[in-house]
């Protein structure tokens, strides 16, 4: 492979024959496209991953703003986290439950049905909504089949950003934990 | 506008292309940002982000920007190949109208699209935000390759520093009496304002159309392509009118 590739020019230099070069740019770009397009339409998506229960672990602070007193990492106060998610009754028990049916993506586990789930960017921003107007958003920092961290902008009682670490877990280990 | 190529071009030529299709271009950039979370015009920030998600282990996010880039990639390759095997084979209006025409469609495709038939899926976003990007590659390829490099008006990274430079050059007497870098330091200041009021506006006009923000940036790149369609039209009227007026000198 190597010896069609290069050749030995007169004063000793190896160069790349251009013409195959030419071709391999072709191939490996086409090939590279090829296996991302393929990637995109097959692979699990953040969609689907994020499809179902999870129980949160904990609200953390990441960093905080003007106030070096916080320490990093520090547990959110209840009432803080309880005034953050004051305008998403869904998740206000603990239990984030992210429905789909069909092209309806909805937040369950409430008698309001009027709340609407969508990922944006890459799969990285998780938009909720109601009604079609969007209510909060978060940026989506890590996402598997069984972990979610969620970051959200605080500004409320303290400025910064709280991580929201949850578990992928249905009603049974939830009913467990508390 | 479209007309002319390389160094047949002149410095009013590349003001009015450079500025038109960045004001372009800073409209689809804000637009796409508010619709779907990412920047369309630049793959710059594309690199390190693949680059972080293959880090992560975020596989699907990975492949998800390689594809975005390459679709950049390709649309800067394909305006360049129109160009390069056009010439000689059709008029250069109508070569460098080739590319200008497909990246009209691709963001028609998505305006029609987002107008219609998006349901807000995660999929439809990366495809149209693909879409976008591939028209951005298209015509930051015509602009560049028409222009003998000298015109980028998808992004302002390269241009920012040859402004900075510029800005450092005139605190010397002589370089301030430079036709040249006077010149260029005008055609890089109208692609800024030009890309951040197209920003402007479309961050604007998104309040009011929404989706229909698009077909704007459409109407943008129509006037470019037509401008030149005009031109031609008026330099060819008044050339057969002479002629008729005056057979004699024919």
């Amino acid at each position: 492979m190597f010896c069609q590739i290069y050749s030995l020019t007169k004063n000793g230099m190896s160069i790349i024959k251009r013409k195959i070069l030419s071709r391999f740019n072709f191939i490996f770009l086409a090939l590279l496209l090829f296996v991302a397009t393929t990637m995109v339409m097959f692979y699990e998506n953040p969609e689907r991953m994020l499809e179902g229960e999870w129980v949160e672990q904990g609200w953390y602070f990441e960093k905080v703003e003007n106030n070096p007193s916080f320490k990093k990492q520090a547990i959110i106060h209840d009432e803080i986290k309880t005034a953050a998610i004051a305008h998403l009754p869904p998740l206000q028990d603990g239990l984030w439950h992210f429905e789909r049916n069909g092209n309806d993506n909805y937040v369950a586990h409430h008698e309001d049905k009027r709340y609407n789930w969508f990922l944006k960017g890459r799969g990285h921003i998780l938009e909720l909504r109601k009604d079609d107007k969007l209510v909060e958003s978060f940026v989506i920092h890590q996402l598997n089949r069984n972990e979610l961290i969620l970051y959200l902008n605080l500004d409320l009682q303290a400025k910064g950003i709280a991580r929201i670490v949850l578990k992928k877990g249905g009603r049974v280990n939830y009913a467990e934990k508390i | 506008m479209l007309r002319k190529y390389s160094n047949h071009r002149t410095i009013q030529d590349n003001i009015k292309l450079g500025a038109l299709t960045a004001f372009s271009a800073g409209m689809v950039n804000v637009a796409s940002v508010i619709v779907f979370f990412s920047f369309t015009s630049n793959v710059t920030g594309y690199y390190a982000i693949f680059a972080q998600e293959i880090a992560k282990g975020n596989w699907y996010q990975g492949a998800v920007v390689l594809f975005w880039i390459l679709l950049f990639l390709v649309g800067s390759m394909l305006s360049n190949m129109i160009i390069i095997h056009g010439k000689g084979r059709f008029s250069t209006y109508l070569t460098h109208s080739i590319p200008l025409g497909l990246e009209i469609f691709s963001i028609l495709f998505v305006g029609i699209y987002l107008d219609f038939f998006y349901k807000d899926s995660l999929q439809e976003t990366e495809v149209l935000v693909g879409a976008l990007l591939f028209a951005m590659g298209l015509q930051n390829g015509l602009t560049a390759t028409i222009s003998n490099f000298v015109v980028k008006t998808t992004h302002l990274t390269g241009l920012t520093t040859d402004l900075a430079i510029l800005i450092s050059m005139f605190t010397k007497e002589s370089n301030r009496h430079n036709k040249a870098l006077v010149d260029k330091f005008h055609l890089l200041l109208s692609i800024v304002i030009a890309y951040v009021a197209g920003g402007l506006i479309s961050g604007l006009s998104f309040a009011f159309l929404t989706y229909k923000t698009f077909y704007v940036v459409c109407f943008v790149l129509l006037i470019i392509g037509f401008y030149d369609y005009y031109k031609l039209y008026i330099i060819k009227k008044q050339y057969l009118q002479r002629h008729r007026q005056d057979p004699v000198s024919v």
